[in-house]
């Protein structure tokens, strides 16, 4: 007679039922293994206990499932029905402003950012051009700093030949100079929208700043000797000279908007007109 | 123990008290998953005790040059032990017993799949343990009676062979180890079986909480590597007792061989114990952001890329050996790639705190500082994996400073955050918030001050495990603060344990649900009862109880 | 009517048992997979003593006798589901003893390595990773012939019936799992390495 068909699942449930099988098996192997740093009497002994502890499990398992009947718990003692939280959960917009959802709904096209390194670029050359022109008497040797980056894989060391125009350090000089106007171009239009607050002062102040104070710390490591060479001040000038055009070129362009701003009908792929601004 | 088919009664049930030998009885004899996941985890912190009391005296020994506080072979004792019972006895243990307690219940299943294996296979982790140990008291070493093993933690051959290794030390390391591997096996079986065939009705593989898909790329894992390491340590074994020649270089065998063995076993194994880490971080972090975790999918992911790839790796732990330029390449380039899911991982923690109303609760504190600890302990790994930089840096202090940074700042603080998160659950009080901060702040600094000053060590040439050095190399003052930084750690730990004990004298009793929180394990009692449900859930999302409190705004409409 | 430990999502053709079974197949191959790649490693590296070509003849009848086991293990299976327990017990009576047929051709002919050929697993490197190779797949044999004979005991005993056949089924999966391996072996340790 079987009592749980009495039992309805609001009084209890059957679970598996407790039992030492398994430990007494455990024991038994452990044993058994032990006797390689112990005696050989412990083969015996723990192959004694894994057999019975071997037998009871089966016989917990076969022909039916061992198991116990645990009373369901005293209603006092139950957890209480989840009921609904009183108000609403508010739900944050798209575009409505705030610290808590900042996302990038609009951002400046990649052709931005290379207008700006070009622009910001020329406008460094001019700059380093006439300081060096008026403090040196010769448009070049600021312009040539920049081959500092680059002579060093070439084996070459700063010297004299830096004040003066040489074709090979001059075309060094421009390629260094070219590449990374353009690439900061680039950093600066993916970067600029992201940064809260003023876009020219983060671009035009702070990130020349920041990678001045870098280039600073790593240049002994990187070239000894080279720091000597380099007038700094100059140098931070020419950044924010930099910074500031390229900054100035870009925070003037055309936006574009990013797809998450698109309804949905836009974003999976059809082929819509979209139209006003609404969020 | 005659089986029957009627039901049984409980024992407990016919009388009015149950005495102290009952309730002994109830919990050796137990199959109950909650019960089970709470002796692994007890057991757990037991051993980190004994582990942390081997890593304070090797701090006193290397706190000042060419101190005599301990003798050179009992150092060797002292770092075998600690890392071995560190590893397979506090990691293994805690991650298979949160997971036991916890994957029924956040699935809706009333028991994991095979409840005497689960039973089997703690008292086989707990006899490996006590196998371990029973080395002071019981092994005939080189030394005379009583002496742990001192060959390390990964027990290089052919320092483990038994021409260098003489008496039973090694040996009472290789069955202590085999013994509690079983142990970790029968867990894994069980929990994959558990997570595939037992979630309740409406729980998709793609709403399991992040803490059972992480369990589950874990066993699989576990699967993987620990029977790796049984059949090295069986074939050490044999060369041991039989003579076998697996790894005796004078019969021609190979002992690299050993170490491509070992860490094929042992880089999944380090991944099988962060991985967890991460597992409990995904469910407290976006609990007390109060916000949903950003990029479920991805996390899940990410999760499966590094167990793949955590596969393929292991000889970074091997450049020193002389693999050659081709290998070097693979498992430097392997090792890089692993950084990627994982960086994915941090970034969407951050992007959950990012707009959340930050709680900083206990739970919390030991999850935030889990993300930057982590970070720095990922990036000190990215710089290893050059094998150039590798060579310089290999086997020196550096490389403890940065699986510390892992185990310790990653896996530690993150077991820390899960015991004060789920505590209340387990036993339906709550853990002192005032001690946790004390818990929190001291093991921070003493982590810091101990591990961080270690990576210093280690750049400026310190070897690991060496007893003492000389007083000329400049690196006392090094020395000193992370000896220093110990006994914090030991002071926090110290607080936590009273916490502990604190929150049985003094309870202060928790409801249900004290976070506010949304898996499924949350609306059962505080400790659930035997069965975990009365009537098995149903769920139409990733955060079942969230949908039930806010019905108007439930998650099925927008996952 | 026993109340289920949990309802599953959906009818289970991956239950309890196979999930479990599949798991521990898994990791039992990764052991294995050790010992494989150590014979591999080890081939020709062998200073001295008895060489794999020298002592090693290709073991057809234990071949013949443990991949014919695993067709009358499915047969048995198959009989069982039908209510068959006649044919059941047939078939598994045969499953046990090829089976045994396996392991002693496998203990003859370790019998002739040791004594005939003074081959042992401290000789060489060859003895080494051979005996720990061999001897674990047979010991999973030994664990498998076990089972089965359990499982022959209750067909016979009329305890194990129709609704058994899933669980039957496990153990035969853990026999269909030791054939594969001793295909891997075979080809490791009698052609590979010859």
């Amino acid at each position: 007679m079987d009592s749980e068909a009495l039992a309805s699942p609001a009084e209890g449930l059957s679970l598996p039922a407790p039992t030492s099988a398994p430990l007494y098996l455990a024991v038994g192997l452990a044993l058994m293994l032990v006797s390689l740093v112990t005696s050989v009497l412990f083969v015996w002994a723990g192959g004694g206990l894994a057999l019975w502890g071997a037998v009871g499990w089966w016989r917990e398992m076969f022909p039916e499932e061992a198991k116990e009947f645990v009373p369901a718990q005293a209603e006092s003692e139950r957890a209480p029905e989840i009921v609904p939280v009183p108000g609403h959960v508010r739900n944050l917009v798209v575009g409505e402003g705030g610290h808590r959802v900042r996302l990038p709904l609009e951002y400046h096209p990649y052709s931005a950012g290379l207008k700006g390194g070009i622009a910001g670029g020329l406008a460094m050359a001019l700059v380093a051009g006439v300081h060096g022109w008026l403090t040196q008497g010769s448009a070049w040797h600021v312009f040539n700093g920049f081959a500092l980056i680059v002579l060093p894989f070439f084996g070459v060391a700063p010297g004299p030949e830096l004040a003066g125009f040489h074709a090979g350090i001059a075309l060094s000089a421009a390629v260094v100079h070219v590449v990374l106007s353009l690439l900061i171009g680039l950093v600066y239009a993916s970067v600029l929208p992201m940064l809260p607050g003023h876009p020219r002062l983060w671009g035009g102040i702070v990130a020349p700043l920041v990678w001045t104070g870098a280039g600073f710390v790593s240049i002994e490591l990187v070239e000894p000797g080279a720091a000597e060479s380099i007038q700094w001040t100059v140098f931070i000038v020419l950044q924010i000279v930099f910074g500031m055009t390229a900054g100035e070129v870009i925070s003037r362009s055309e936006r574009v908007k990013t797809l998450q701003s698109f309804p949905l009908v836009a974003r999976a792929g059809f082929e819509v007109d979209i139209e006003g601004d609404e969020l | 123990m005659s089986a029957s088919t009627e039901t049984r009664v409980p024992e407990a049930a016919k009388r009015t008290t149950a005495g102290w030998s009952q309730s002994l009885h109830d919990w050796v004899t137990t199959v109950d998953h909650k019960r089970l996941g709470i002796l692994y985890i007890a057991a757990g912190f037991f051993f980190l005790v004994i582990g942390g009391v081997e890593a304070i005296l090797m701090r006193a020994q290397l706190a000042v040059p060419a101190n005599t506080l301990l003798e050179p072979q009992e150092f060797n004792r002292l770092f075998t032990m600690h890392g071995t019972t560190m590893v397979f006895l506090v990691g293994m243990p805690i991650i298979t017993g949160f997971g036991n307690y916890l994957i029924p219940l956040m699935i809706g299943a009333r028991d994991m799949a095979f409840p005497r294996l689960n039973a089997w296979g703690f008292w086989m982790f707990l006899l490996g343990g006590i196998v371990l140990y029973m080395s002071y008291f019981a092994s005939m070493g080189l030394y005379g009676a009583g002496t742990a093993p001192d060959v390390g933690w990964f027990a290089y051959a052919p320092l483990a062979g038994k021409a260098f290794s003489r008496g039973n030390a090694t040996d009472y390391w290789i069955l202590g180890i085999l013994i509690s591997g079983f142990g970790s096996v029968s867990g894994a079986i069980n929990m994959v079986t558990t997570t595939l065939t037992m979630r309740c009705p409406g729980m998709k593989m793609n709403r399991l909480p992040l803490f059972v898909w992480m369990m589950l790329v874990v066993s699989f894992l576990i699967l993987l590597a620990l029977p790796v390491l049984t059949g090295a340590q069986v074939m050490l074994l044999f060369d041991r007792f039989m003579g076998a020649h697996f790894f005796d270089t004078q019969a021609g065998g190979d002992a690299v061989l050993w170490q491509h063995f070992f860490w094929f076993f042992g880089h999944p194994e380090v991944y099988i114990l962060m991985i967890p880490g991460f597992a409990y971080a995904s469910e407290i972090i976006p609990v007390f952001s109060r916000k949903v975790i950003f990029g479920y999918s991805f996390m899940v992911a990410a999760t499966i890329a590094i167990g793949l790839v955590a596969v393929g790796v292991w000889a970074h732990h091997m450049f020193t050996v002389g693999l050659g330029k081709g290998l070097s390449v693979w498992f430097a380039v392997m090792t890089m790639i692993v950084g990627i899911p994982t960086g994915i991982k941090l970034f969407n923690w951050i992007a959950t705190l990012y707009g959340g109303k930050i709680l900083l609760r206990t739970p919390m504190l030991f999850c935030i500082g889990f993300i930057g600890q982590f970070l720095v302990a990922g990036l000190s790994g990215i710089l290893l994996s050059g094998a150039p930089l590798n060579w310089q840096l290999s086997d020196s202090y550096f490389v403890v400073a940065h699986f510390h940074y892992v185990l310790i700042g990653g896996l530690v603080f993150t077991i820390f955050g899960a015991c004060y998160y789920w505590f209340p659950k387990m036993t339906g009080r709550m853990l002192s918030e005032r001690l946790g901060r004390w818990h929190f702040w001291l093991f921070f600094v003493g982590f810091h001050l101990t591990f961080t000053t270690m990576h210093v060590q280690g750049v400026l040439g310190m070897p690991r495990r060496i007893y003492t050095y000389p007083a000329e190399r400049g690196w006392e003052v090094w020395n000193a603060i992370s000896s220093s930084g110990a006994i914090l750690q030991a002071l926090g730990v110290a607080v936590f344990l009273f916490a502990l004990v604190q929150a049985f004298r003094r309870p202060q009793w928790a409801g249900p649900d004290p976070w506010n929180a949304w898996t499924l394990e949350w609306s059962t009692s505080s400790p659930p009862p035997a069965y975990n449900f009365l009537t098995i859930p149903e769920v139409r999302s990733r955060r079942p109880l969230w949908d039930l409190k806010h019905p108007d705004d439930p998650d099925w409409e927008h996952e | 009517m026993t109340q289920p430990l949990a309802l599953p999502m959906e009818p289970a053709t991956w239950n309890r048992g196979r999930v479990g079974m599949a798991c521990l197949i898994f990791g039992e191959s990764t052991f294995f997979s050790v010992f494989v790649v150590a014979y591999l490693f080890y081939i020709g590296k062998s200073a001295s003593g008895p060489q794999p070509s020298d002592v090693l003849e290709f073991p057809v009848f234990a071949t013949v006798c443990l991949l014919s086991s695993s067709a009358t293990a499915g047969l048995a299976v198959k009989a069982l589901t039908q209510s068959n327990t006649v044919r059941a017990g047939l078939a598994l009576a045969l499953t046990v003893g090829l089976g045994a047929g396996f392991l002693g051709a496998t203990a003859n002919e370790w019998f002739g390595l040791i004594y005939g050929h003074g081959l042992t697993i401290g000789t060489n490197l060859f003895g080494t990773t051979f005996y720990s190779l061999v001897g674990f797949h047979a010991a999973h044999v030994g664990l498998g012939l076990l089972m089965l004979t359990l499982v022959l005991g209750g067909v016979l005993g009329g305890k194990v019936g129709a609704g058994d056949s899933e669980r039957v089924e496990m153990v035969t999966w853990y026999w269909h799992f030791v054939d594969a391996v001793w295909i891997v072996v075979l080809t490791t340790v009698y052609v590979v390495g010859v």
